[in-house]
């Protein structure tokens, strides 16, 4: 079960990430991006980690 | 992304206001948080037994759900952040943001606009200095209409002056 949840998570922030990565490199009109594309990835490593150490005793 | 024609110069881009990002997050802060809530007061104040597994499950699926709150908000920030107006010397281009993937953008000639309408509804709108703004063609391209725009009466403003410097005559005042 914990596996299933990490693994959707993590399969839903790849998507998630690749996307925003790939438009902050290709929209050259956008430097707004770049904060945000940092604050997500910054939330998003915080996530995995909370994630893993909640869910290391089942993986 | 965007090609411009020879002598052609970006004037402005226009974004979406603050304010419609704020609203998203909050929106996104309540929902993400929601399961915290419950997890805690599980934790804290049910009276039921649960064992530490099943309070490493709870607080687990909490950050779960969390951070695919988290990744659909930054979906959404990038729709805001990326669609915008690009006001040149020569035209208008709508880029409209749709899902991750998916873009549409329309131009519209400074030349072929008719009439330029903005909106501006309420005590916030009026303070905050956000609206809509609605540009009516003579062609049959799609409307041209962008919601929750910063500043749209500099905006407006702003194609004016530059429909008056491409000699669109009926825009002399």
């Amino acid at each position: 079960m914990a596996v299933i949840i990490l693994g959707m998570v993590l399969a839903i922030s790849a998507i998630c990430a690749a996307a925003l990565l790939y438009h902050w490199f290709s929209f050259s009109i956008s430097k707004e991006l770049t904060f945000g594309v940092l604050i997500y990835l910054f939330g998003l490593a915080l996530g995995i980690v909370a994630l893993l150490n909640q869910f290391s005793p089942f993986i | 992304m965007i090609q411009l024609n020879p002598n052609e110069k970006i004037i402005y881009i226009a974004r979406v206001h603050w304010l419609a990002i704020f609203l998203d997050a909050l929106r996104a802060a309540i929902l993400g948080g929601i399961p915290f809530l419950i997890a805690l007061y599980i934790t804290n104040f049910s009276n039921s037994y649960l064992s530490e597994d099943s309070l490493r499950y709870l607080w687990g699926s909490a950050i779960a759900f969390a951070m695919v709150i988290w990744n659909f908000f930054f979906v959404a920030w990038t729709d805001r952040v990326l669609d915008t107006w690009v006001i040149t010397t020569e035209r208008v281009i709508d880029i409209e943001q749709r899902g991750l993937f998916s873009r549409n953008i329309a131009v519209i000639r400074l030349d072929d606009i008719q009439d330029l309408v903005i909106d501006t509804r309420g005590f916030l709108a009026t303070i905050l200095k956000y609206g809509d703004i609605n540009i009516q063609s003579s062609g049959t391209t799609r409307e041209f209409d962008f919601k929750m725009v910063n500043d749209p009466e500099y905006v407006k403003n702003v194609i004016e002056r530059a429909i008056v410097a491409v000699g669109g005559s009926r825009w002399h005042r």
